[in-house]
């Protein structure tokens, strides 16, 4: 028995020495595509090796990476800016982000970009390709363990989330030589070149109704962080980006949630923008889709609220 | 609770440790295994642990009563017994629907409108595979051949035996039983063929298995959209898909049990290298073919009254085969072809003259590739979703369709599909090709081609896809 164990210890010591050699090898070269999960790497990248030390951080969802440029931003405001938004992602993962760089970083502002979604409990983690790199993580783990696609194995066993994951492999061997590929997201930021389309129109128009259900501990999760900013001195702002008029109208419970908002605003003292109503929201040239702006519509939205901040300085 | 996934890791560790660290005694070992063998199976459906434990008390008690009683007539009766009640279950929980609902469709031919209600049945896993195994012991008993036991603890365990409970082998008493009463020591040698023989059914299951089944499943969904060559390809890869996914399931469960020192018979043995559809079926499923020749075809008479006696007798086993498939008229259809070409082998069987040795090669390599013919074209009836679909897919490829360019399958499958098979025809002497070919190289090679195995298996290793043979 002691031999059929020293046999086999053996056998596993060397396997997983392999294992970890594969897996520091996947997991340098994934990480530097550029483009692939939403050229989320780029961010996790500057994240895990201190590279963010902003002034101001934007925090939010998809709404966040596409309608705020940092460049502009940072001339109007003379601050260094990042957006640190996810694309599809709801709090809970936008927290893991805040928790990873108030590790390394306190920056002077936070911008919550808020949107209807950001609260609701979704079934699965989006995207979860992103997180692959930087999976032997405590805290990655506490914040995507409940997607259904991970088990404890992929955490904490050398290559075994790489299992069957034949497309990030295959892009892991084509980045042995990437210097090339031109940066996706710049800062954070990705402007969307996409304009209004009669498809989205007509999307648009067969979208039904919706009532956004609020989840609980995804509200208080918000209210944790940004009590954890006040806390550092982190000076907060929420800010509502524009929003196509059409696709305002789909979501039942809109108001509610944007009160939502108000009340953690204002128990925070926190500053509130809501350009929401603002006469962008009426006009298709400045969107993508009913709640996406694109690369024209962010730039004058970015313009527009660095003034606002400005003159709050 | 499947072989290919990570709890199934967790569980096998756990049970291996306790077993021969903790539980060193026989009757320990045996409660363990029950215990262990029941959790395995209640892992998928715990409400079916009642149907599995009912059917082992049933035959244990039976078991009994049969040496018990010396009155044939009586004797007979516990036989009959035990064969209705578990006949009964697996009848209903496998055929109820498919028979009603065959019922409704004759009458409906005569213009008859029956309103019989059908069930939303699910089907228990591996009762066809633990109905046999249970059934083969009573019929034992009851010929004598074989002394019941009266530890019921031991009887359970090698009914609900988790390596082989879902999809086989189907274990005679006469072999599995008597292990459960025989004192196990550690065999280091056993146990480590065992991990290489579930490496390389792993390896089978998969990476080609499933590989193929992504592949070739939507073909047959749908085999209106395709053209008879894509047909052709992908009932040839179908054909490689059973194989390594039944072999590769009963490879696991073969190695697992070598961890525990069990031996369990071998399932198939090469069954594409056979050179006739007799020999097909000497090689294929093993334990179920010789099942069916023990307990239904020597009984009906076998070939002990005369040739066309032998014909009817293997027309039913090959009809009973089909239905024990599946609940569908594709499989009964299935058996009734293979019974076909089956026949005539029976009156080829003797060698009429010699031939010189080099004819001879060329003559097996030409019997071999007629056979997979054969046997791949019916697999056509075994894999299509109905008759409908067999017409579509046999008109296709007897047709001109046939010569139309193909639907482009991934190289890599064609290859590992390859190494497979060579690997299998240079160790077809072993019982398992892996270990007798493994047993000639050095370690440092050996161990080589294990992690090669390994990586290969965790790069295509995507969601656990059941085994085939589980529907059964």
């Amino acid at each position: 028995m002691n031999g059929f164990f020293r046999h086999i210890i053996l056998f596993l010591a060397i396997l997983i020495i392999l294992a970890i050699g594969i897996d520091i090898w996947i997991s340098s070269h994934l990480r530097k595509s550029k483009s692939y999960s939403a050229g989320e790497y780029a961010v996790w990248n500057d994240i895990f090796a201190d590279r963010i030390h902003h002034d101001i951080l934007i925090y939010g969802s998809s709404r966040a990476w596409v309608h705020f440029s940092p460049y502009i931003i940072d001339s109007v405001t003379k601050l260094s800016t990042y957006n640190m938004g996810l694309d599809g992602q709801s709090f809970e993962v936008q927290y893991l982000r805040h928790v990873k760089i108030f590790k390394r970083h306190i920056p002077k502002i936070v911008i919550f970009s808020l949107d209807v979604f950001s609260l609701e409990r979704d079934t699965d983690i989006y995207n979860v390709e992103q997180f692959l790199p930087y999976m032997p993580d405590y805290d990655i783990w506490k914040y995507t363990h409940r997607n259904k696609g991970f088990t404890m194995f992929d955490y904490w066993l050398p290559a075994i989330r790489y299992a069957g994951r034949r497309k990030e492999i295959s892009l892991a061997i084509s980045q042995i030589d990437s210097a090339q590929t031109k940066l996706y997201r710049n800062k954070g930021y990705k402007p969307i070149d996409a304009y209004w389309s009669k498809q989205v129109e007509e999307n648009l128009q067969k979208k039904k109704e919706r009532y956004v259900v609020i989840d609980s501990t995804l509200k208080m999760l918000f209210e944790r962080c940004v009590a954890e900013c006040i806390a550092k001195q982190v000076r907060v702002y929420f800010v509502y980006s524009p929003e196509h008029i059409l696709g305002q109208k789909h979501i039942v419970n809109r108001d509610s949630i944007l009160t939502i908002y108000s009340q953690i605003a204002k128990k925070y003292n926190v500053r509130f923008y809501d350009f929401s109503s603002e006469a962008m929201c009426l006009s298709t040239k400045y969107f993508y889709n009913a709640s996406h702006l694109n690369s024209v519509g962010s730039e004058l939205f970015s313009k527009k609220l660095a003034d606002s901040l400005a003159l709050t300085f | 609770m499947l072989f290919n996934s990570s709890v199934f890791a967790i569980f096998l560790c756990i049970v291996f440790c306790l077993y021969w660290l903790v539980f060193k005694q026989t009757k320990q070992q045996n409660v363990l295994l029950l215990l262990a063998s029941l959790f395995f199976y209640g892992w998928w459906d715990w409400r079916f642990l009642s149907l599995i434990c009912f059917s082992s008390v049933l035959d244990f008690a039976i078991g009994l009563a049969l040496q018990n009683t010396q009155i044939q007539s009586k004797r007979k009766w516990l036989l009959i017994t035990s064969i209705v009640v578990n006949i009964g279950l697996l009848f209903t929980f496998k055929y109820y629907n498919f028979f009603v609902e065959s019922f409704i469709t004759v009458f409906q031919t005569f213009g008859i409108n029956l309103n019989i209600q059908t069930l939303s049945i699910i089907l228990p896993l591996g009762i066809s595979f633990y109905t046999f195994q249970t059934l083969s012991y009573t019929i034992d008993v009851y010929k004598r051949v074989f002394e019941p036991t009266k530890d019921i603890i031991a009887f359970m365990a090698y009914i609900s035996f988790f390596p082989q409970l879902v999809a086989g082998p189907i274990e005679r008493a006469s072999n599995l039983l008597p292990q459960f009463f025989k004192k196990r020591t550690f065999d280091k040698t056993f146990a480590l063929e065992g991990l290489k023989i579930m490496l390389w059914g792993f390896f089978k299951k998969i990476v080609i298995a499933d590989g193929i089944s992504v592949l070739i499943d939507p073909i047959f969904k749908s085999p209106e959209q395709y053209n008879g060559a894509t047909l052709a390809v992908a009932g040839m890869l179908f054909a490689v898909q059973i194989y390594a996914d039944f072999s590769g399931y009963s490879e696991i469960a073969i190695g697992t049990a070598r961890l525990f020192a069990f031996r369990l018979m071998k399932n198939f043995n090469y069954p594409y290298f056979a050179s006739s559809i007799i020999e097909f079926w000497k090689r294929w499923h093993i334990s179920l073919t010789s099942w069916f020749k023990d307990y239904i075809y020597i009984p009906l008479g076998g070939n002990r009254y005369g040739l066309q006696k032998q014909i009817i007798n293997t027309c039913i086993i090959f009809i009973i085969s089909g239905i024990w498939h599946g609940a569908n008229i594709t499989f009964i259809l299935w058996g009734i072809a293979h019974a076909f070409f089956f026949i005539p082998g029976i009156f080829l069987r003797k060698k009429i003259y010699a031939i010189p040795a080099f004819v001879n090669s060329i003559l097996l390599i030409g019997k071999i590739f007629y056979t997979n013919c054969i046997v791949i074209l019916l697999w056509f009836l075994f894999r299509a979703e109905s008759m409908k679909d067999v017409t579509i897919i046999f008109s296709k490829i007897f047709s001109s369709n046939i010569f139309h360019q193909s639907v482009e399958f991934p190289v890599y499958i064609y290859i590992l599909t390859c190494i497979v098979f060579i690997t299998e025809w240079f160790g077809r002497t072993y019982d398992f090709a892996i270990v007798g070919i493994a047993n000639k190289a050095p370690r440092a090679i050996r161990w080589g081609v294990y992690y090669i195995l390994i990586y290969t298996i965790l790069y295509y290793f995507e969601t656990p896809l059941q085994y085939i043979y589980f529907q059964f």
